[in-house]
């Protein structure tokens, strides 16, 4: 019979489990509520500000703020979609605060559409990136937090009306306007 | 299969948005990184230093940072707590608990004094409102009465100085020296069903009653 370290099997816990055991002071769960969802939060922050370590700012301040808040979590939604509404909100608060930069580093993990190894191909991928991230960051609210949720937040339509706490008819409205203006905002070289 | 491949219905209308949402879709593609393996770490540096977001704590924080939605929410929170319906050692129930009597305590006493206030303010405003009218008309109508009353024998030795007659001067000038200060006892030993009228000048010589008694006072 082999013997070896046990292995560690991950455990299934629901949200509700993960809330009560952190909100009791049990900062393991946190770590592992941290593990859990710290991919898409981060993604949610790169896509909105487009830099690494400008995302592992926005996506670092966002579990903090999600830890004081943790008492106040309501169990209708999903831990998941408030923690990416936060991220959302943590990432454009940010992405207002600093001057728009074009990262061109290829080897970045980061750059954008970096399958195109011809600099003037990425320069312009870049840019086109760029472009998207502008033209959502330019939306009206709620628009713009509707798309960002939908699209780099990859919540269901369902998700984000429970993550809000709006109406599924509201959201769709909101995603359809939000969709509409980037249309007439998008240049005619990313929207193809 | 991602939950970006699926269709969203948007409703009538939305097929001329698929462009914009394909293009949004190819950017999320594109930028689905792996996290930095920093991060993990970091977050839980940042975390340590941060008090354990119990009940209580969430709450305290709410209030100073004046968001009664959370601090509702965390209030909510706390009875659950200390109702049982919510996971907690028995220190953190006790803080719960205590923190929810205080609060009542401060909301109970703050809606007493915002009851009693508010009931003082009214109620002044419905002094100033019909106060001035009842006492102006009562007022007068008690002053006469004692006046007119007073004529018995023993009394009349008073009356006469305070008439005009004796001085020969006018009523305004008998008024000021009182024998109405005499006189009023001894009007309250006199008899009392006594008509006004009987009283004859000393009362209505004084033309309104009332100037006797202000003048005593």
């Amino acid at each position: 019979m082999p013997s070896g370290p046990p292995v560690r099997q991950p455990v299934r816990v629901t949200d509700d489990e993960l809330v009560l055991a952190i909100t009791s002071g049990d900062r393991e769960a946190f770590a592992t509520l941290v593990e859990r969802e710290a991919l898409m939060v981060y993604r949610v922050c790169y896509r909105v500000l487009g830099s690494v370590s400008d995302a592992e700012d926005a996506a670092q301040e966002t579990f903090v703020l999600a830890y004081r808040a943790l008492a106040t979590f309501r169990s209708q939604g999903s831990l998941a979609g408030w923690l990416r509404r936060i991220a959302t909100r943590q990432a454009l608060r940010q992405a207002g605060r600093r001057r728009p930069t074009v990262h061109l580093d290829p080897t970045s993990p980061g750059a954008p559409f970096t399958a195109a190894a011809d600099p003037a191909r990425l320069l312009m991928s870049a840019q086109e990136a760029e472009d998207v991230r502008r033209a959502v960051g330019g939306l009206p609210e709620p628009y713009r937090e509707t798309v960002v949720l939908r699209y780099f937040g990859e919540l269901t339509l369902e998700e984000i009306a429970h993550a809000t706490g709006r109406p599924l008819g509201t959201v769709k409205t909101h995603l359809r306007r939000g969709l509409a203006r980037l249309r007439d905002s998008l240049p005619a070289s990313v929207a193809t | 299969m991602t939950r970006l491949d699926r269709p969203d219905d948007l409703g009538p209308g939305s097929d001329e948005l698929t462009g914009v949402a394909r293009d949004l879709e190819a950017y999320a593609r594109g930028t689905a990184h792996a996290v930095p393996p920093e991060l993990l770490p970091r977050v839980l540096i940042a975390v340590a230093r941060e008090a354990p977001p119990t009940p209580p704590v969430t709450f305290a924080r709410a209030i100073a940072a004046l968001a009664p939605r959370d601090a509702a929410r965390a209030f909510g929170a706390m009875l659950a707590l200390v109702g049982g319906q919510r996971r907690g050692g028995v220190g953190l129930r006790l803080r719960a608990a205590a923190l929810v009597v205080a609060t009542v305590l401060v909301l109970g006493s703050a809606a007493a004094g915002a009851t009693v206030g508010g009931a003082q303010l009214v109620h002044g405003w419905l002094v100033t409102q019909q106060g001035p009218s009842p006492t102006d008309l009562v007022s007068p109508t008690p002053m006469p009465s004692p006046h007119p009353v007073t004529p018995t024998p023993a009394d009349r030795s008073p009356h006469p100085s305070a008439r005009p007659t004796p001085s020969g001067g006018p009523d305004e000038s008998a008024e000021p020296s009182e024998p109405a200060e005499s006189a009023q006892p001894s009007e309250k030993d006199g008899d009392p069903s006594g008509d006004p009228s009987d009283d004859g000048p000393g009362s209505s010589g004084g033309g309104a009653q009332s100037p006797g008694p202000s003048s005593d006072d």
